[in-house]
């Protein structure tokens, strides 16, 4: 696609560049982005000094439904819904600024973030499609990710009542990170 | 006599001090990004925008008040609980951490609806 403004191309290269760095994958920059397949490939090799990860990109919904993701999925879509009610933000720049205030909320109660910004932006895209929505735990009031068309009258969220293995696979889960982040 | 008024005094000077230090440090969250700052802060755009474009006299005159300028943003039991961790003495470390996202996840989104 042929990019007309000069001002336009330079935003767009410092929002492919913030997208990168905190590790989109490929896919979400030529979404989000009028910049070339070949340009993006070029700018991520710089400023990630490696070729981006192949293959699909994951797509299913479930995964934000699982416990402890859905701890953190929730977290962020809290922090992004203000953000978009707030201020006049595009939609990726909102989820920028979002997914930057959830690392950091994550890394002060010393945890390691589970959401990568490549499902954060899935995630957005699941709640413009209608495919999941928030929904308020009937005992804290939060509001947590959940499928649209669930029962959700008496909803209790995942940390009120937490299920019975919740936790013990903890360990894994930490190890695992570096292989979920992608 | 005197030694009220001194502690009075005293307790003015720190109110002064905390205000104006929550002044500036708003003021500078806003400037420096002010979608997040909203967020941070829990006030709405109209209010950022008017701290935004106060002077530094201005500042120090708001600053000098017998009131504090910010309150608590939540002031329900649940939060309380969460971020106190009183609720449920859990096992482990990871469970206080958990506690605290929770409160996280509540109090953004009672931000959220406020904001509504």
């Amino acid at each position: 696609m042929r990019i007309k403004s000069i001002v336009s191309e330079s935003k767009q290269i410092q929002r492919a560049i913030a997208l990168i760095k905190l590790g989109a994958r490929l896919q979400v920059l030529e979404s989000e982005t009028d910049l070339s397949y070949e340009r993006l490939l070029r700018l991520y090799k710089e400023v990630q000094g490696e070729s981006p990860a192949r293959g699909m990109l994951p797509f299913s919904t479930d995964w934000f439904m699982t416990w402890q993701p859905n701890i953190h999925s929730s977290l962020f879509l809290n922090m992004y819904e203000y953000l978009d009610k707030t201020s006049e933000l595009e939609e990726i720049d909102g989820i920028i600024k979002a997914y930057e205030l959830y690392l950091e909320q994550i890394r002060a109660q010393g945890l390691e973030p589970l959401l990568s910004v490549t499902r954060a932006w899935r995630l957005v895209k699941f709640v413009d499609a209608g495919m999941v929505t928030l929904t308020s735990c009937s005992k804290c009031n939060g509001k947590f990710v959940t499928h649209t068309y669930e029962l959700t009258k008496n909803y209790v969220c995942g940390l009120c009542e937490p299920p019975a293995r919740a936790g013990k696979g903890k360990a894994q889960v930490q190890t695992s990170v570096s292989a979920v982040v992608h | 006599m005197s030694t009220i008024a001194a502690s009075n005094e005293q307790l003015l000077q720190e109110i002064r001090e905390a205000n104006l230090a929550y002044l500036v440090l708003a003021q500078h969250m806003i400037r420096a990004d002010k979608a997040q700052a909203l967020y941070r802060l829990g006030v709405s755009e109209e209010v950022a925008t008017i701290i935004d474009q106060l002077s530094p006299a201005q500042l120090m005159k708001i600053a000098g008040s017998n009131q504090l300028i910010l309150r608590f943003r939540f002031d329900d039991d649940m939060v309380w609980s969460l971020l106190t961790s009183h609720s449920k003495p859990k096992s482990s470390a990871t469970g206080a951490a958990v506690a605290g996202l929770h409160a996280n996840i509540v109090m953004a989104g009672q931000l959220a609806s406020l904001a509504a």
